[in-house]
C-alpha cells in the first residue's frame, strides 16, 4: 500500500489536514527538510506530512535583532537573510541547504558550538504551532524578553514533533563575531586530550567550541575561538605557546571546517552512530569505557566541554539485541545517557533507539495527551 | 478537615515551630512585593516551612488527600502576586531549604535547594571565578526557587540570558506528592524538555525542591560607562545604535530625569542632574575586546548627542555608577509614598515612541511616571508615583496602567518581561493571546496538575482552568476594577 503525501502550504490547510486525521484515526510522520528522518525508531505507521511548503521569512528586524520565520524555511535561506546584516543564529546546522528551522528546533540539535553560544532553545522568543487535534495556537512573542504565559515554545524545542507541528518561530539573533580562528593539534593517543581540553576551557572563557576527534588510531584536538581579532590573536599565541604549533586552518576556512564536521556526523553511511551525553568531567572516562564495552573501534567526534560524544561503529560488529545490556549505562558515572542516532534499518528494528530509560515518562505521556490526544504525530518513532 | 486537625498534621511533619497559623503571623503571607491594590490579597489556612524534600512531599500528600490548594513561596519579593496565598490554602515557604549541596567548578554547575538566596549563590562561587548570571534587582533577598518560578531576569540578561538559560535540571514535587527529576532536551536526550516547561510556570506545575544551575565564568575585565543625553529620544536612539552596530554590552540601562532627581541627592552616583536621560553601559570580556567595544560605544553615544561620557574600570567607581540604578526604587520614597512598577517589553526600536506615549499618559492622568529600565532589552519599568491615602489615586493609577499596557501591546510588546503574570496581569492575558492560545496553555497546566491544586488562580484568566476547589472565592483585581477588555 502506498501512502499519501500531505504537503500543506498554509497553516489553515495544515490545521484542517490534522483535524481530519484526528477525527478519522489516521496519523502522520512529520518532516521538514528530511535530514533527520533516519533518527528514531523504525515505524511503519502514518503518512508523510511535509511542512517544507510552509516557508519564508515573515518579519526580520535587524535593529531589534529579531526574526520571525515559517517553520519550513531552509536554514541556508535564514543564514543568507541574516548574513546580509552581519547577523546570525549562532548554532551548528548540518546540511543547511536542506535542513529547515522547524526541523532543527524539533530535533533539539546542538553541535560543538553549544559550548560558547548555547542552543537554539536559548534564542526562542515565541512560536505558532498546530496541536495534534488541529488547534492552532501561539505562545511567547517577538520581543527579546517575555514571561507572559507558560513556556510552550521551549517545551516544543527537542520534542521531535510529537506534541505539535511548528508553523512559525520567532528568534533572537546575534551579530556575527567579527573574527574567528580554528586551531587543530594532533595529540598522541597516549596523552590525555580531555585534560588538555579542560585546561584550555578553564583558561579561555571565550572559547566557542572544543572538539576531540578520534579515528583510525589518531587523535586530534580542535579549538574554535570567536570574537574581535585583537583578542583572538593574543589567545592563539597563548595556546600555541602551551600546545605547540598547529596544523593550521586558514581563518577563511574556519567555519567551513566546522560545517564539514557537522555534516560528517549528521549521518552514518550504514554504520551505527551512538550519541552519549554525560557530565563534562566524566566525558573522557565514559567515552573510553563505552568503546571498551562495545569492543569495536569507533570514529568519534567528542565535545568534552559539553559532555557529548558522537561515536560511529561498524554495524556488523555489534549486536542490536544485546546493545543496551552491553553498554549498561546505569553503571557509568555522571548520569550518562545514550541514544542510537543512526543505524541501518534492519539493525534499528531490533532495538529502542532512545535508550533503556527515559525519566519522567509518565508526565511526558500526560503532556502528550494534552497536545496530541489521539497520537496523530509520529507514532512509533519516538520515546512516547 | 477541621483547621485544628490540619495544623496538628502539619506540625507532625515539620514540628510546631515551623507551622504558622495565628492571624498576625499569616498577614505577611497575604502579600508579596506587588503594589497593594494591584493584586488580590488572601489569607492562607497555614504556612509551613519544610526543611527537606521529604517534608515537602508529606505536606503535599496531606494537601492532596484533603483537597487543599497549595502555594509555594520563596522570599516573597515577587511583583505580580504569584506567591500570594490562596484563601484557605497552605503556603509552603521554602526559605529553610537553603543549602548549596554541590559546586562543580569543572562542569561549572551547582546543585542548590530552592531557598538559596540569589546573591549568596554568586558569593559562594566567587572564589572560583564564577557567578550565577540572573541578577534581579531583588537579588539580595530573592531565592533561586522564586527565580525559577518566575523565570527572572535582571540587568545582565541582555548578554547572559534569563533564568531559563541557566537551569539544567530540577527536582520537582508533583501535586500528588510524586517526585521527579526533569532534564533538558537536546539531541533526543531526556525526552520532552520538562525543565523548560517548569521554568516560568509560576508555581502552577510543581514545587521545585532542588535546582541544578549553570554557573558562568567571570570575564577578565568589566567596564561601566555613563552617557548623558538631552532627551530620552536621543538616549533611546543611542541604545538602538549600540546594539545595531554589533555590540553586545553585558548591561544597557536607562535612567530618566525624574529618577535622577530621586537618587542623585542621596547616593551621589554622579548622574548629571540636568540630563533628560542617562545610559549605563557595561561591557565585559577580554581587555582588548572591552577596549574596542568602549571606543565603539563612545563614538555612537556622541553621534547621538551625548552631553557627558565617562567610564569606570575600578570596582569602587563601577559600584557607584551602578548604585544610582540599583537604589532607584528605594529612592522613590523621596518623591511619593507609593509607586506602581510596570514591566512591559517593546521591540527595542520602538523605545523612543513608547517613552513618548508614557509621557503622554503621565500628563493626561496628572501622574508622575519615572523610568528606570533595561533599555537594551526594550524592557520598560515605568514607575507610577502616587499616594494611596489620597482618595481616587489608586483608581487613577490602575486606569493609567490599563492604558499603558494596551499601548505597549499595540507597539508589538509583551505584558511582562521578567515579573510574571500572577494575579496582577491575569486579566490582561486576552490582550495578547487568543482563546485557543490560552486553551493550549491550560492544557499544559492540566498535564502537570490535573486537579488544579498548585497555585490554582494565577496566570490564566478566569474560566480557562477547571477547578475542583469549590470552597474558594477569589476575585482578581482586574475584575474588581472592571479592566478586563471585553
Amino acid at each position: 500500500m502506498t501512502s499519501s503525501v500531505y504537503a500543506p502550504v498554509s497553516v489553515t490547510e495544515l490545521s484542517s489536514m490534522v483535524r481530519d486525521a484526528n477525527d478519522q484515526g489516521r496519523s502522520f510522520q512529520v518532516r521538514g527538510g528530511g535530514t533527520a528522518l533516519d533518527i528514531g525508531n523504525a515505524s511503519d505507521e502514518g503518512d508523510p506530512l511535509d511542512i517544507s511548503g510552509i516557508s519564508g521569512v515573515i518579519d526580520y528586524r535587524p535593529a531589534d535583532l529579531t526574526i520571525s520565520v515559517r517553520a519550513g524555511t531552509r536554514m541556508a535561506e535564514i543564514r543568507d537573510t541574516l548574513g546580509e546584516h552581519g547577523q546570525e543564529l549562532p548554532v551548528d546546522v548540518p546540511f543547511p541547504a536542506e535542513t529547515t528551522i522547524g526541523g532543527l528546533m524539533a530535533c533539539g540539535f546542538a553541535g560543538p558550538r553549544r559550548l560558547g553560544s548555547g542552543t537554539l532553545k536559548d534564542l526562542i522568543l515565541g512560536c505558532e504551532y498546530v496541536r495534534g487535534d488541529g488547534l492552532v495556537a501561539k505562545a511567547g512573542g517577538q520581543v527579546v524578553k517575555n514571561v507572559s504565559g507558560f513556556e510552550i515554545p521551549r517545551l516544543l524545542h527537542g520534542s521531535w514533533g510529537a506534541l505539535a507541528v511548528l508553523t512559525s518561530i520567532n528568534f533572537k539573533v546575534t551579530p556575527i563575531p567579527k573574527a574567528e580562528r580554528t586551531l587543530i593539534w594532533s595529540i598522541p593517543e597516549t596523552r590525555d586530550a580531555f585534560a588538555i581540553a579542560r585546561d584550555i576551557r578553564q583558561g579561555h572563557p571565550s572559547v566557542t567550541a572544543i572538539e576531540i576527534e578520534r579515528a583510525n588510531g589518531k587523535q586530534s584536538l580542535v579549538v574554535r575561538l570567536m570574537g574581535r581579532s585583537g583578542a583572538l590573536d593574543l589567545q592563539v599565541r597563548d595556546l600555541v605557546d602551551t600546545l605547540g604549533q598547529t596544523d593550521a586552518i586558514p581563518d577563511a576556512k574556519s567555519s567551513a571546517w566546522w560545517q564539514d564536521r557537522n555534516d560528517r556526523f549528521a549521518s552514518a553511511g550504514g554504520d551505527v552512530q551512538l550519541v552519549v551525553r554525560t557530565r563534562p568531567r566524566y566525558c573522557g572516562e565514559v567515552v573510553t569505557e563505552v568503546g571498551k564495552r562495545l569492543g569495536v573501534a569507533a570514529r568519534s567526534a567528542i565535545s568534552p566541554g559539553i559532555g557529548v560524544a558522537r561515536m560511529q561503529f561498524d554495524a556488523d560488529a555489534i549486536d542490536a539485541a544485546n546493545f543496551w545490556q552491553q553498554l549498561d549505562l546505569s553503571s557509568l558515572p555522571g548520569g550518562t545517557e545514550a541514544i542510537v542516532e543512526f543505524a541501518p534499518e534492519e539493525w534499528k528494528r531490533g532495538i529502542d533507539t532512545w535508550g533503556p530509560h527515559v525519566p519522567g515518562r509518565e508526565l511526558m505521556q500526560a503532556v502528550k495527551t494534552q497536545f496530541d490526544p489521539k497520537g496523530v504525530y509520529n507514532p512509533g518513532r519516538l520515546f512516547i | 478537615m477541621e483547621h485544628a486537625h490540619l495544623l496538628r498534621e502539619l506540625e507532625a511533619i515539620v514540628g510546631p515551630a515551623y507551622v504558622r497559623h495565628r492571624p498576625i503571623d499569616l498577614m505577611v503571607y497575604e502579600y508579596d512585593g506587588s503594589v497593594e491594590g494591584a493584586v488580590e490579597l488572601a489569607s492562607p489556612a497555614a504556612v509551613v516551612l519544610p526543611k527537606s524534600t521529604d517534608e515537602v512531599v508529606r505536606i503535599v500528600k496531606l494537601a492532596w488527600d484533603e483537597g487543599i490548594p497549595v502555594v509555594a513561596r520563596g522570599a516573597g519579593t515577587g511583583l505580580s502576586g504569584g506567591a500570594v496565598a490562596q484563601a484557605g490554602g497552605i503556603i509552603i515557604a521554602l526559605t529553610r531549604m537553603d543549602r548549596v549541596i554541590d559546586i562543580d567548578p569543572i562542569d561549572r554547575t551547582a546543585l542548590v535547594e530552592p531557598g538559596v538566596i540569589n546573591l549568596e549563590l554568586s558569593e559562594a562561587v566567587a572564589h572560583l571565578g564564577l557567578f550565577f548570571a540572573p541578577d534581579p534587582s531583588s537579588q539580595k533577598a530573592c531565592t533561586i526557587g522564586g527565580n525559577v518560578a518566575e523565570n527572572s531576569g535582571g540587568p545582565h540578561c541582555l548578554k547572559y540570558g534569563v533564568t531559563t538559560n541557566h537551569i539544567l535540571g530540577l527536582e520537582v514535587v508533583m501535586p500528588d506528592g510524586n517526585v521527579i527529576w526533569t532534564g533538558t532536551a537536546q539531541d533526543g536526550f531526556s525526552g520532552f524538555d520538562l525543565t523548560a516547561a517548569m521554568v516560568g510556570s509560576e508555581g502552577m506545575f510543581g514545587i521545585v525542591t532542588k535546582v541544578l544551575v549553570r554557573l558562568t565564568p567571570k570575564q577578565p575585565l568589566t567596564r561601566v560607562m555613563l552617557a548623558a543625553f538631552d532627551s530620552m529620544e536621543a538616549a533611546s536612539n543611542a541604545v538602538t545604535g549600540i546594539i545595531a552596530a554589533g555590540n553586545l554590552p553585558s548591561a544597557l540601562e536607562m535612567v530618566d530625569n525624574l529618577t535622577i532627581q530621586a537618587v542623585e541627592p542621596v547616593y551621589h552616583a554622579g548622574y548629571p542632574m540636568d540630563a533628560a536621560g542617562v545610559l549605563l553601559i557595561e561591557v565585559d570580556g577580554h581587555p582588548l575586546d572591552v577596549e574596542e567595544t568602549s571606543v565603539d560605544v563612545e563614538s555612537i553615544c556622541k553621534q547621538f548627542g551625548a552631553t557627558t561620557f565617562r567610564q569606570a574600570d575600578s570596582l569602587v567607581e563601577r559600584d557607584l555608577l551602578w548604585k544610582g540604578r540599583k537604589m532607584a526604587l528605594a529612592a522613590m520614597g523621596r518623591l511619593a509614598p507609593n509607586y506602581y512598577l510596570h514591566d512591559t517589553v517593546v521591540p527595542r526600536t520602538r523605545l523612543a515612541e513608547t517613552l513618548n506615549a508614557v509621557e503622554q499618559i503621565s500628563a493626561e492622568y496628572k501622574l508622575p511616571i519615572a523610568n528606570v529600565f533595561h533599555a537594551g532589552d526594550g524592557n520598560l519599568h515605568p514607575l507610577m508615583l502616587f499616594d494611596r491615602r489620597v482618595s481616587g489615586d489608586t483608581e487613577k493609577v490602575l486606569e493609567a496602567s490599563k492604558v499603558l499596557i494596551q499601548t505597549c501591546v499595540d507597539l508589538g510588546g509583551a505584558l511582562s518581561g521578567e515579573h510574571g503574570i500572577g494575579t496582577e496581569k491575569r486579566g490582561y492575558m486576552t490582550l495578547v493571546y487568543s482563546d485557543d492560545d490560552l486553551r493550549a496553555m491550560a492544557g499544559l497546566k492540566q498535564a502537570f496538575d490535573p486537579a488544579n491544586r498548585f497555585n490554582p488562580e494565577k496566570v490564566l484568566p478566569k474560566g480557562f482552568v477547571c477547578s475542583d476547589l469549590k470552597a474558594l472565592h477569589f476575585q482578581t483585581m482586574a475584575d474588581q476594577h472592571d479592566i478586563v477588555p471585553v
